[in-house]
């Protein structure tokens, strides 16, 4: 008899409790302008690896002239600078018609290891953001449509203790409503996470793993931003063997 | 007692390894391309080629071409520095025939900074505007940053020529190692190589550099930043360029003393 008035008492709360999601009414979800998004194409393998082969350049470069987006970044498009010297990212951009800038992360005996970013034009002027001797991070601007200018920071990494280093540039990124993409390694996420909480007050972050179908991949694509920024889309195209290309929608909300 | 006299030791051994560190070596060199190739077809093979065999850390150039019609829409800076596995940086002057027109840089090492700054002059007298394009690195093996510098200008009077070296002086600035290299179409006598650059060390002697068939005018230069802070290991004229260009190329091995 006790426990039937015990349950009829919790039954009682549970039925008066009325703050459940559900029961709420709703903010509508804003719909999504896609002319305020920002379309950052990562090609990559997510393995650390360079998937820049010279017999793949042909198919990727047709594949890049072809592509759309504000951003075009080539991950891991490491340099040798060991004889013979090899700059995949200014080979693949003669043949897309594009102009290259490397931004390295880190070395090793025979390459500096880093990502090139392409661009419609040459680049007159920038400066890279350093982390550590070998780590930089490259902010660029972008016309998202005519009259609205985003600035976007690629920052990508391939050890925790470069997270480290960037974060104060991240967080004045984030203040300043730049749009943060990178790749890193998945195990790194969860640390790059608390510590973006510890150093970013009141968690004033929208922090994205963009999920990739390779959910047991190496590295991770990321998405960091103030709340002006929502991830919306992810699009992920093979283009040829193990390289694929990434396309992230991030919409700047008004 | 023996582990202190370990510790002096290594101390000293370390004091006289550091003193005795050379400074690091940079070879660069400079080429007007002659409107980006017209002697070769605008084909950038022939300069990567030729670029090849003196494996300089920097190079700059003049005359460059981006997407012209005359050179077939070609990226003359990105094709050299695809062939040569070399970072790049190209500084426009003028739109010119549905693409751009300037000069560019290679460079061995990551480039951490571009910087493209418009120089102007007397509207009256100047033919075009110019640039000067530079670039910072930073050399592995000092880990001393140093900026690479390269201009053409323009060749109408020597007023104009003046204004533009005074201009560059204030862009360049006096803190960061530099070299600077180009075409400036000013001989050795000119206000503008006697005024306008006296605060630089010539890097370059006065051999003559123009035409390449048989040079007797002295027009490309290379200075150095901060005056007598650079040690010139050698320097060249060379002028195995005929098939390439009108101008020499010129080929320095300098030091920086940064005592």
């Amino acid at each position: 008899m006790r426990h039937l008035t015990y349950a009829i008492f919790l039954a009682f709360l549970i039925g008066c409790s009325g703050d459940t999601p559900d029961d709420s009414p709703k903010t509508p979800e804003p719909s999504w302008d896609k002319t305020r998004t920002a379309k950052v194409s990562v090609l990559s393998d997510l393995t650390g690896n360079n998937p820049f082969t010279i017999s793949g350049y042909s198919t990727v470069a047709e594949w890049a002239k072809k592509e759309g987006s504000h951003l075009l970044i080539l991950d891991k498009a490491n340099v040798r600078y060991a004889p013979p010297r090899l700059h995949p990212g200014a080979k693949l951009a003669v043949m897309a018609e594009r102009f290259p800038i490397f931004v390295p992360t880190s070395i090793t005996t025979d390459s500096y290891v880093g990502s090139t970013l392409l661009f419609r034009k040459p680049v007159p002027q920038m400066e890279l953001i350093r982390v550590t001797d070998e780590c930089r991070l490259m902010q660029t601007p972008a016309e998202i449509r005519p009259g609205l200018n985003v600035n976007i920071l690629v920052a990508s990494f391939n050890h925790s203790s470069q997270i480290t280093g960037a974060l104060p540039h991240l967080k004045k990124a984030v203040e300043q409503s730049v749009l943060v993409i990178g790749t890193m390694r998945r195990e790194d996420f969860s640390m790059f996470r608390s510590a973006l909480s510890e150093t970013i007050p009141d968690n004033n972050f929208e922090l994205t793993l963009a999920e990739n179908n390779q959910v047991t991949s190496s590295y991770c694509l990321y998405i960091l931003g103030s709340k002006k920024w929502k991830f919306r889309n992810l699009t992920e195209t093979g283009i040829q063997n193990a390289l694929k290309s990434f396309l992230l929608e991030v919409e700047y909300l008004q | 007692m023996k582990n202190k006299q370990y510790i002096l030791f290594t101390l000293l051994f370390m004091v006289f390894f550091c003193a005795a560190l050379p400074a690091q070596t940079v070879k660069l060199l400079n080429m007007n391309t002659r409107m980006s190739g017209q002697m070769t077809g605008y084909n950038a093979a022939p300069f990567a080629d030729f670029i090849k065999q003196y494996d300089p850390d920097f190079v700059t150039l003049q005359e460059v071409d981006f997407k012209t019609e005359r050179n077939g829409k070609k990226d003359f800076t990105t094709e050299l520095a695809a062939e040569l596995g070399y970072f790049s940086a190209f500084g426009k002057s003028i739109d010119f025939q549905q693409g751009e027109y300037g000069v560019a840089i290679l460079s061995r090492y990551p480039i951490e900074k571009i910087s493209n700054n418009r120089l102007t002059g007397n509207p009256a007298e100047m033919k075009e505007p110019r640039t000067l394009l530079y670039v910072d690195v930073i050399e592995p093996q000092s880990k001393q940053k140093l900026r690479i510098a390269v201009t053409h200008l323009d060749h109408s009077t020597e007023g104009v020529r003046t204004s533009m070296a005074q201009q560059l002086n204030g862009v360049i600035g006096a803190t960061i190692p530099t070299l600077l290299a180009g075409d400036f179409n000013a001989k050795p006598s000119e206000s503008t190589i006697t005024t306008a650059m006296a605060s630089w060390q010539r890097i370059c002697n006065n051999y003559a550099t123009y035409p390449s068939s048989a040079p007797t005018s002295k027009i490309d230069y290379i200075f150095g930043k901060p005056a007598g802070k650079w040690t010139v290991k050698s320097f060249e004229v060379l002028t195995n360029v005929t098939s390439l260009t009108d101008h020499c190329a010129m080929l320095t091995e300098v030091q920086f003393n940064n005592e």
